[in-house]
């Protein structure tokens, strides 16, 4: 149908579209001939040619039967709205009529189409908007990190990381996603994640966690409980852990230059504690959970379809470790890896088709060729 | 000049001494994208590091050629050259027809009638009328 | 004797900076046999030599393509990428000591890349002097009565240009079109002879008369003045008129002189890099393993004459011909067998159609006995090289042809 149609349907049917603006208006109404034909209750009146007819059948001026023998409007049935008895008026002011009869106002309020903009709501900005202060909506804070994480070691540490603040979360019966909070945590607090180990083969991710003595788990339930009820930016749990720090016993070396800050991680190379890949994926609340707070810190994400086939971190951190190196699809490539065929002096490997012309060239044959034909003039 | 050399060039007998492998080249072509490679693709992947290993005097050669069957070409030292097209075999067929390849001498196939050939003359002699027992008539 | 400091040798020879003047030098001078009475290159005229080379570059540009293209012959490096010359080293048994870029070497000839530094002209040098050395030696220790031209056509046959050029072929090297640096360096590279060009025969040798065309050219003389096959040879010249020459015009040179200097080369090569044990077997297995049959070599033109002259040398009776056997004296195909015999002694048969052709066959048969004899046991004096060998015990060596 076409879209002038369409909006002539509205506008006859009465509709839903409070305001049609008047370019749309003028560019439906000029087709009066194609509405007629489309809709066939507009000539269905008493005087049409088959009422006519019908009474001549049946002798009297009310026959029986069927109105309109040839069936309703099909408009008519989807809308299931009682036809105007008089249709003398004009279809414009049917239009109005209807709109105002049947739209979402409250009673008492009438719709007038506006003239002029004075006294409509101000929408956008009329020019001069990059003079405008910027608001608190304007400022963009990433979800994820800066870099993506490409290595193996880091990514495990990712995972490794995830996984323990959602055994924590599971620990203090908090709301699991909340640990997506705190984008990066302090180097101490990290510390005290990374010494903590999980239990390998432990299906229940609340009671997963060993620590690494009662005041480290006394300090990371401290730290947690915060992250749930404390306002969700970076720097607050930062204050609340210099304070944490206090009763800890851990040795600190603090890096004065911030060098190792700027890692990932703080320079740490690799998870100490294998344990979180056998960690199961089952439940979905903590499946969505971990794998949010596993993409947050790695900065890779993962597609609906590879999330329902996941079922133990192991496979998410596997997922992650194929996209970064995807297997060749070409056979070529795949030889050029291989360390022994490289090892072979006499195996000759090409990634594109060979021609005559690659063996005139290694026979020496095609400078005499190219010469030739410069010389006739037929290459230049 | 009481006597005079006759210039001539000495014959080789291959494997008398030295042996040299007459196959000196193999080619492989593959395509990446059609099916009738996939024997040939695995061939190579696993079959063919062992292959190169074990005939290091046989120099391959492996490059693509799309959109066509997988052919292995040998190049003789002769200068002929067998070329077998391994469509949609087995990497295992693939083997015995490399095998093939390697071990012929690149010359026509022909029916060899006498096992053994040699240059050198007959130890016997041929058999001289003019000799031994002769019958006066 | 002193045990030669080979590793010395290969050395010098590998490395691009090593001076290789001194070797051409000696091949432009090995026309000169040592019974010659001209004097050898001096030593002080070597050293000119070297200083005079103007010095190549000695490292060639970076690999990149349209380098490549510049270059008279490949890169170094490009060696250890060719399938085709590791194909090669292999299908030769060569050494693993030989390295391939050393048969890469060999493979380019002094047309292709006329600096010493990067072509084969000095392993072909060695090579050729130790292929003839191990063949001559061969020769005469087991054949000790041959005519010097049959040892002449023998050498011709075992290590002639011909047999080393169809030695190349059977071992599947294959000839670039053109050298260049871009090319394989499994490929034998040299400048073709352009097509059509006539090749002119050797001029300019040490033989005096030599416009003399028709003048008798005796075998003593073709000892002295010819090469190992009795082949004429330039003579010396001025060494830096010489190079000169060769740097001017690089004429092209035919395939089969192509492939004859990378035989050599080889051998040389093996030589330097694997000792010398490993040369010899090398020649042993390759070059000694060939068929040939020596009795087929001799040309006489008058075998009784020349018996008879043999018999007056040595204090034999007189040969005197007898028949033997004949049959169908009158018919269209006689046979007539006849033996030659010195006193009691028969020295040879042949049979034939006629009763001249019978003697003459008889007189070639015996004159092939004397000269065929061959000891048992042959040890060749290079025998003598190895360590613990046995005492040498003097072979022996015949006067050769008779004189007539």
């Amino acid at each position: 149908m076409r879209p002038s149609l369409r909006l002539l349907n509205l506008e006859v049917q009465g509709s839903r579209a409070l305001y049609v603006c008047s370019v749309c208006r003028q560019e439906a109404r000029p087709r009066p001939i194609v509405a007629r034909q489309f809709l066939r209750h507009a000539s269905s009146n008493a005087d049409s040619l088959s009422e006519r007819v019908r009474r001549k059948i049946w002798g009297t001026d009310n026959p029986p039967g069927l109105k309109d023998p040839y069936g309703e409007s099909l408009l008519e049935k989807r809308f299931g709205k009682p036809k105007p008895q008089q249709q003398e008026e004009s279809q414009v002011e049917e239009t109005d009529e209807l709109a105002e009869s049947s739209d979402g106002l409250e009673p008492g309020v009438s719709y007038e189409p506006a003239t002029s903009w004075h006294g409509l709501e101000r929408v956008g900005h009329l020019g001069g908007w990059s003079d405008a202060p910027p608001s608190e909506a304007d400022t963009y804070g990433s979800f994820g990190p800066k870099k993506k994480l490409y290595k193996k070691g880091p990514l495990s540490l990712a995972a490794h990381q995830a996984a323990v603040e959602i055994s924590l979360m599971h620990a203090l019966n908090k709301p699991l996603t909340n640990v997506c909070n705190v984008v990066e945590h302090d180097k101490s607090v990290f510390k005290m994640i990374w010494q903590t180990k999980i239990l390998p083969n432990s299906t229940n991710w609340g009671e997963a966690l060993e620590y690494r003595n009662e005041n480290a788990k006394k300090s990371l339930f401290y730290i947690f409980e915060q992250i749930g009820s404390a306002q969700p930016e970076t720097a607050k749990p930062a204050d609340e852990n210099a304070e944490v720090e206090e009763f800890e016993d851990f040795e600190e070396f603090e890096d004065p230059s911030g060098a190792a800050s700027k890692q990932a991680f703080f320079g740490y190379q690799d998870a100490r504690f294998k344990g979180f890949l056998t960690l199961p994926l089952t439940d979905p609340a903590t499946k969505f959970a971990f794998l949010k707070r596993f993409s947050q810190l790695s900065g890779h994400f993962f597609p609906d379809n590879i999330v329902s086939q996941i079922s133990t971190v192991k496979q998410a951190v596997d997922y992650i470790q194929g996209q970064l190196h995807p297997k060749p699809k070409k056979l070529a490539e795949h030889l050029e890896n291989n360390k022994r065929l490289q090892a072979m002096p006499n195996i000759k490997i090409f990634s594109k088709r060979q021609t005559t012309l690659h063996r005139d060239d290694e026979m020496g044959r095609r400078k005499i060729i190219e010469s030739e034909l410069r010389a006739r003039g037929l290459l230049e | 000049m009481p006597v005079q050399g006759i210039r001539t060039v000495t014959a080789a007998r291959n494997g008398v001494g030295a042996f040299i492998l007459q196959c000196k080249r193999l080619d492989f072509h593959y395509c990446d994208w059609a099916g009738s490679s996939r024997g040939m693709v695995a061939y190579l992947k696993h079959h063919l590091p062992a292959f190169a290993k074990a005939n290091p005097q046989i120099e391959i050669r492996v490059s693509p050629r799309p959109h066509k069957h997988p052919v292995i070409k040998g190049h003789y030292i002769n200068g002929r050259e067998k070329a077998v097209c391994v469509r949609n075999l087995e990497p295992e067929q693939i083997v015995q027809k490399t095998n093939l390849l390697k071990q012929a001498s690149g010359e026509k196939l022909k029916r060899t009638k006498k096992p053994v050939t040699s240059l050198n003359e007959s130890v016997r002699g041929i058999w001289s009328p003019y000799h031994g027992g002769l019958k006066s008539v | 004797m002193k045990r030669l400091q080979l590793q010395r040798w290969s050395s010098s020879v590998l490395s691009a900076q090593a001076r290789t003047g001194g070797r051409l030098q000696h091949r432009l001078y090995n026309g000169i046999r040592h019974q010659s009475t001209a004097s050898p290159a001096a030593p002080t005229a070597n050293d000119q030599l070297i200083e005079e080379e103007p010095l190549a570059p000695s490292i060639h540009p970076p690999n990149s393509r349209q380098s490549k293209y510049q270059l008279p012959s490949p890169p170094v490096e490009a060696a250890r990428e060719s399938a085709k010359l590791a194909a090669l080293h292999a299908r030769l048994y060569l050494p693993s000591r030989l390295p391939l870029e050393t048969l890469a070497r060999s493979l380019v000839d002094a047309s292709a890349d006329p600096n010493p530094k990067f072509n084969n002209e000095s392993l072909a040098t060695l090579g050729h002097d130790l292929l003839t050395h191990y063949t001559s030696e061969y020769l005469i220790c087991t054949y000790p009565r041959l005519p010097l031209t049959v040892i002449f056509a023998a050498m011709y046959a075992y290590v002639g240009p011909k047999t080393l050029a169809a030695m190349a072929r059977e071992w599947g090297v294959e000839s670039a079109a053109a050298p260049g640096g871009e090319v394989d360096p499994g490929y034998l590279q040299f400048k073709r002879i352009p097509p059509g060009a006539d090749l002119k025969p050797v001029t300019g040798t040490a033989r005096p008369h030599e416009d003399q065309a028709h003048w008798r050219k005796s075998i003593t003389s073709s000892v002295v003045y010819d090469n190992e096959f009795g082949d004429p040879v330039k003579g010396p010249k001025n060494p830096s008129e010489q190079s000169k020459q060769d740097a001017q015009n690089i004429k092209g040179v035919t395939a089969e002189q192509a492939n004859a200097t990378f035989v050599r080369a080889v051998m040389g090569a093996i030589y330097l890099h694997a000792g010398r044990p490993a040369a010899k077997r090398f020649f042993e297995q390759h070059f000694l393993s060939r068929h040939l049959n020596i009795s087929d070599l001799f040309n006489f033109s008058q075998p009784a004459r020349d018996l008879s002259r043999l018999c007056a040398r040595e204090n034999f009776e007189q040969p005197v011909a007898r028949i033997i056997s004949e049959t169908g004296r009158k018919s269209r195909h006689p046979v007539f067998v006849v033996g030659i015999y010195s006193g009691q002694d028969k020295l040879g048969e042949g049979a034939g159609a006629s009763l001249l052709e019978a003697r003459s066959r008889a007189a070639v048969a015996a004159l092939k006995g004397w000269y065929l004899y061959s000891p048992l046991n042959v040890r060749v004096p290079s025998s003598m090289e190895e360590e613990g060998a046995a005492p040498w015990k003097p072979v022996h060596v015949d006067l050769g042809e008779v004189i007539v």
